[in-house]
């Protein structure tokens, strides 16, 4: 399965991605916005699984979200949200852009794999 | 009228003369001492202005800054503490590889011996019928002590290994510190940033008025400009709450995500906003209650009293209040 970790901090991207490594997910591509994210997903192939940030540069983890569903090509990808915003009007804007889950950070990397879990079971 | 009368009137006269000669040369300088206080007025109004804005800001910032110091010598000493325990770890492992490594020796070293016995036996033609009980006493001693100590230790060092996951797992928990402190000091750089724009403004004010001369050219530099961080980093203002409240977050947000699968978002999105008009309204009641307090210590006496909260530390009263703001006015009652 092919991941897509999107986060502007380096050491979160390598966090998320070394997790996702001891998950057994070796297939790992990276973007530091979602601009960039979006480039990605058009130029790589087979991108499965989307885990994002929200509070990025040049476009939001939200605003990613709100493209990826819009467009016909990548509107049912799964997308795990992944930030420091926990306000419960965060939860429901994302919830309204419709990510499949939501993990706060800082996060452990079982609550990582539960919900990843999670989204893949349904 | 006499001579003397004569006199006293002239000279009156000539006193007067003098006093309109200098009104003459003088109001020029008061026009311009006018013209002077009319173009410094505007500028100092902006001045009072910035100045209680920025220093408004200031506390948060500092606050920012302080929770940034405080959560990296918090995750530093925590990874510390890991590094430590590993260091500990990793002498129990070698400890068990040393211990299994010397019951193999032992083990090996008994069935040499056992094998030289029976070549021995063989050699010498007896019948290995004989060593029956000492084939017996080694194969009860490698079943019921060294394999099973094997067993214990290499469980044991499983276990220790484990744990180093578990620690690894943890020390990537404390390094995830790096991307919130990161945004805290990006909102204070960005603060910074504000200050240097809004002064800027004023020096310009300043350069283009007749008030030039007053600005001291050591002092000023224009092009001075609060330094750029290494990348460009998106923050969330209040992300750096999120270490003080990192227990029941993650449980919160997925009782809020099972509850807008029940009741649906818009329902979820009401419940959120008469929350919220209920937090203000308990803030706006509590800060009626401190100017109503405020207003009866005054009337009662002239004379400074103690009021349980200080109103100055909740700034405009028309400004959002954060709940740390609260929690510290009203940890003071």
């Amino acid at each position: 399965m092919k991941f897509l970790v999107v986060d502007d901090s380096p050491t979160m991207r390598r966090i998320v991605i070394n997790a996702l490594k001891q998950f057994g997910y070796d297939n790992v591509v990276e973007a530091g916005d979602g601009i960039e994210a979006l480039d990605v997903l058009k130029k790589e192939s087979n991108v499965e699984f989307i885990i994002t940030d929200w509070n990025m540069p040049n476009m939001t983890g939200l605003e990613l979200t709100q493209t990826v569903r819009a467009s016909t090509e990548f509107a049912n990808l799964p997308i795990l949200m992944v930030t420091t915003r926990g306000l419960k009007q965060d939860i429901v804007d994302a919830l309204k852009a419709r990510v499949n889950n939501y993990v706060v950070k800082p996060f452990t990397p079982q609550v990582l794999k539960e919900k990843i879990d999670a989204i893949l079971n349904k | 009228m006499n001579q003397n009368d004569i006199n006293v009137l002239l000279r009156k006269a000539d006193e007067l003369r003098a006093l309109f000669v200098l009104g003459q040369r003088v109001i020029p300088f008061l026009e311009e001492i006018f013209l002077f206080v009319n173009e410094i007025e505007p500028i100092l109004l902006e001045i009072n202005t910035s100045i209680k804005e920025n220093l408004k800001k200031m506390p948060k910032a500092s606050k920012q800054l302080s929770k940034v110091t405080e959560a990296t010598e918090l995750a530093t000493t925590e990874i510390l503490d890991i590094l430590d325990g590993l260091g500990y770890k990793n002498e129990l492992i070698n400890s068990n590889i040393k211990k299994i490594r010397e019951i193999l020796m032992t083990k090996e070293n008994k069935s040499i011996d056992i094998i030289k016995l029976v070549i021995d036996s063989i050699q010498k033609g007896e019948s290995i019928q004989n060593l029956e009980p000492q084939l017996i006493d080694f194969v009860n001693v490698i079943e019921n002590n060294v394999d099973p100590k094997i067993d214990e230790l290499l469980k044991h060092t499983e276990d220790v290994n484990n744990s180093i996951v578990n620690d690894s797992s943890s020390i990537a928990m404390s390094l995830q510190v790096q991307d919130i402190t990161s945004q805290q000091i990006a909102a204070v750089n960005n603060l910074l940033e504000t200050v240097q724009s809004r002064l800027s403004v004023i020096m310009e004010k300043f350069q283009e008025s007749e008030l030039e001369n007053l600005i001291s050219k050591e002092h000023y530099d224009s092009k001075a400009k609060v330094a750029v961080l290494h990348r460009k980093i998106a923050y969330d203002p209040d992300a750096v709450d999120s270490l003080d409240i990192t227990k029941n977050r993650q449980s919160n947000i997925d009782s809020i995500i099972e509850q807008s699968k029940e009741k649906g978002l818009d329902e979820i999105e009401k419940e959120i906003k008469s929350e919220i008009n209920k937090d203000d309204k308990i803030v706006e009641n509590k800060k009626v209650e401190i100017e109503q307090e405020k207003v009866s210590s005054f009337e009662t006496t002239n004379d400074e009293q103690d009021i349980p909260i200080d109103i100055n530390q909740l700034g405009d009263l028309d400004d959002e209040i954060s709940q740390d703001d609260i929690d510290a006015l009203f940890g003071k009652i």
